[in-house]
């Protein structure tokens, strides 16, 4: 019993809200971008 | 009643699942798309012909030397995009299972809770979305290198040695690996033992490829100033960019940093690392002594120091002056990756913190530690919940038009000296069938040609020059008129026309001899080319095949040693056991 409260219960508690988390995030912040970034006459390495 | 206890090395890969299952999910697009990754700096081809450049013997600073030349060899046997679904997450959960293993003997708690901080943070996090994958190869080779090394100061036996050699080979990949590689191995290792200074040696002449490129090479060994303040670290969100530092994070490139960290969640990551160093500090210093301390240490201050070095003014300005004075010093642009031991410092902290939380609360209320587990577990994924809004978009595969290999193909064919420039003249490219982000020009990797490219980078407005005297030249003659009559003389016999480039109408290419085109990319031959006779003189090619054996020999030496010790080692427990 100690064993399943003391490792193996918060590994599962961890990884399954972890993966919540994670999914819930990106499922709510993933999206195609909006504009097609070949239209600007100029492409970037990156942006500061 | 009986407990079954683990053995080590169950134990130790039970362990190596949660780093794996992070970096799985981090690449998650990688593994389940089918093609090849082809986004900012992560460009992987089906097949990697063997080039100069890859040799460190064209006309570019030697920023892929020898990673370029390894890439390479794989891709003769393994596909570069199923390489790539091996190498760029497998490397990523490398570091993770590097750090545990150098908290063995501190619980499962310490060691997970490390182990997943070292795959899902801000530093990491960044870096893949930017597609540095092989400077994550020096960051998972780092805390072998640094265990490796300890114990040959401490016990000095040749299978450390070997084993400091071959991690340090890894971390070689690319010059900032190396120079990180032998910073670990110069303030960890090096002690009163023979072999230490062997092993600081070995770790110096691991990055004779590169060192001979650079210093043989056609491309300026100094660098455009203006890169020191494009590539800067930057604050991620409103707080300061010492903050940001200290919190792992501060890349230069604003869009490869999460959305999340623009908010507080930067600064709640800043004040926790630094509640971390102050109570594990204290704890290290304690087991180990205020001079050990100080010593292990070290790379992490001084990578630390030095991507803070140019955020301040005359931190900028000295820089400024080293790259266009120093050989090499361009290197110290885009000085945030330095950052890579401090943060395996904060991770291995983590665990050692977390290690004592258990104990103390293990004490207080026995049977309670294992919910620090959970701890440990979600720490990582609260700290920076959005981290794959911005990796998967770098590492989603794309399928490449067939009709560059069948471009590919045709220049393969071509006996002879072949060198190619890729037009409209520009150094990172959009790909309407791409994945939706920039990446650098597919054609320098997929071609077995001298491919010639712009070396510009724009960053945001400020524009930095690249390095190569060849690309410049072309470069003024292209804008002095058409390729056909500017190409021949300069040994260009063929020109590689991207047309999903909106500037690609616009190119006058009259003259030029069309050998194929599709709707996505075009091939012209240049009429009446003045071939240049050797563009590399062989002396460089014989200074570059010996940096490449000496290379070749350390670790073949390294790898013949482990193998000694092993049998050695088997052979006296086999006798041992003999009645």
């Amino acid at each position: 019993m100690g064993f399943i409260s003391t490792i193996v219960g918060p590994i599962i508690a961890g990884s399954v809200l972890g993966v919540c988390a994670i999914g819930g995030l990106v499922w709510s912040q993933t999206s195609p971008p909006s504009d097609n970034p070949a239209s600007k006459p100029i492409l970037t390495y990156g942006d500061r | 009643m009986t407990r079954t206890v683990a053995r080590p090395w169950v134990r130790t890969a039970a362990l190596d699942l949660w780093p794996v299952l992070l970096s799985v999910v981090l690449c998650w697009p990688l593994l389940v798309g089918r093609g090849i990754p082809l986004a900012r700096d992560l460009v992987f081809v089906p097949r990697q012909p063997f080039t100069d450049d890859a040799l460190g013997l064209g006309d570019v600073a030697p920023r892929a030397v020898p990673l370029d030349a390894v890439v390479s060899l794989l891709t003769l046997v393994v596909d570069g995009g199923v390489l790539a679904k091996v190498l760029v997450p497998g490397l990523l959960a490398l570091a993770g299972c590097g750090v545990h293993r150098a908290l063995r003997g501190h619980g499962t708690v310490a060691r997970v809770g490390a182990a997943g901080l070292a795959v899902w943070n801000p530093w990491t996090v960044e870096r893949l979305a930017l597609g540095q994958w092989a400077l994550l190869a020096a960051y998972a080779a780092l805390p072998f290198v640094a265990v490796a090394v300890v114990r040959l100061r401490l016990e000095g036996s040749r299978r450390e040695l070997a084993r400091t050699t071959l991690w340090t080979a890894l971390a070689s990949l690319t010059p900032t690996g190396g120079l990180l590689a032998v910073l670990t191995v110069l303030a960890l290792g090096v002690g009163r033992a023979r072999r230490t200074w062997a092993a600081l040696g070995l770790a110096v002449a691991l990055q004779s490829p590169w060192v001979v490129a650079g210093f043989t090479g056609a491309a300026g060994l100094t660098s455009d100033p203006d890169g020191v303040g494009a590539f800067a670290a930057r604050a991620d969100g409103a707080g300061h960019v010492l903050l940001t530092l200290v919190g792992l994070g501060g890349i230069w490139d604003a869009r490869s940093v999460p959305a999340t960290r623009e908010a507080a969640w930067a600064t709640a990551t800043a004040v926790l690392v630094l509640v971390v160093l102050a109570v594990g500090l204290r704890l290290v210093g304690r087991r180990l002594g205020r001079g050990e301390l100080l010593r292990r240490a070290a790379p992490a201050v001084l990578g630390l120091v030095l991507a803070a070095l140019s955020t301040t003014g005359p931190g900028e300005t000295l820089l400024r002056f080293l790259v266009v004075h120093v050989p090499g010093a361009g290197l110290l642009r885009d000085s945030q990756k330095f950052l890579a031991p401090y943060v395996l410092a904060v991770c291995l902290l983590t665990g050692v913190v977390l290690a004592a939380a258990s104990r103390r609360l293990e004490a207080r209320t026995p049977g309670t530690s294992g919910w620090l587990v959970a701890v440990a577990l979600l720490g990582p994924l609260v700290l920076l919940p959005d981290a794959p809004t911005r990796t998967w978009p770098t590492v989603t595969p794309v399928q490449v038009p067939v009709g560059f290999h069948r471009v590919a193909d045709l220049l393969a064919e071509e006996d002879g000296p072949c060198r190619v420039v890729s037009l409209p003249w520009r150094s990172y490219r959009y790909y309407p069938w791409g994945s939706g982000e920039t990446s650098s020009d597919l054609a320098l990797r997929l071609l077995d040609c001298d491919v010639v490219a712009d070396d510009t980078l724009r960053v945001g407005d400020v524009v930095v020059d690249g390095e190569s005297a060849l690309v410049r030249d072309l470069r003024d003659a292209l804008a002095a008129g058409p390729p056909a009559e500017q190409l021949g003389q300069r040994g260009v016999g063929w020109v590689l026309v991207q047309q999903d480039d909106p500037e690609a109408a616009a190119l006058d290419l009259t003259g030029l001899d069309q050998v194929y085109a599709d709707a996505h990319v075009a091939l012209y031959s240049v009429p009446k080319v003045k071939y240049v006779s050797e563009s590399v003189p062989m002396s460089r090619r014989y200074l570059s095949g010996f940096a490449t054996l000496v290379t070749f020999l350390a670790v073949g030496q390294a790898c013949a040693s482990l193998v000694t010790v092993r049998r050695r080692s088997r052979s006296a427990a086999a006798a041992d056991e003999a009645p």
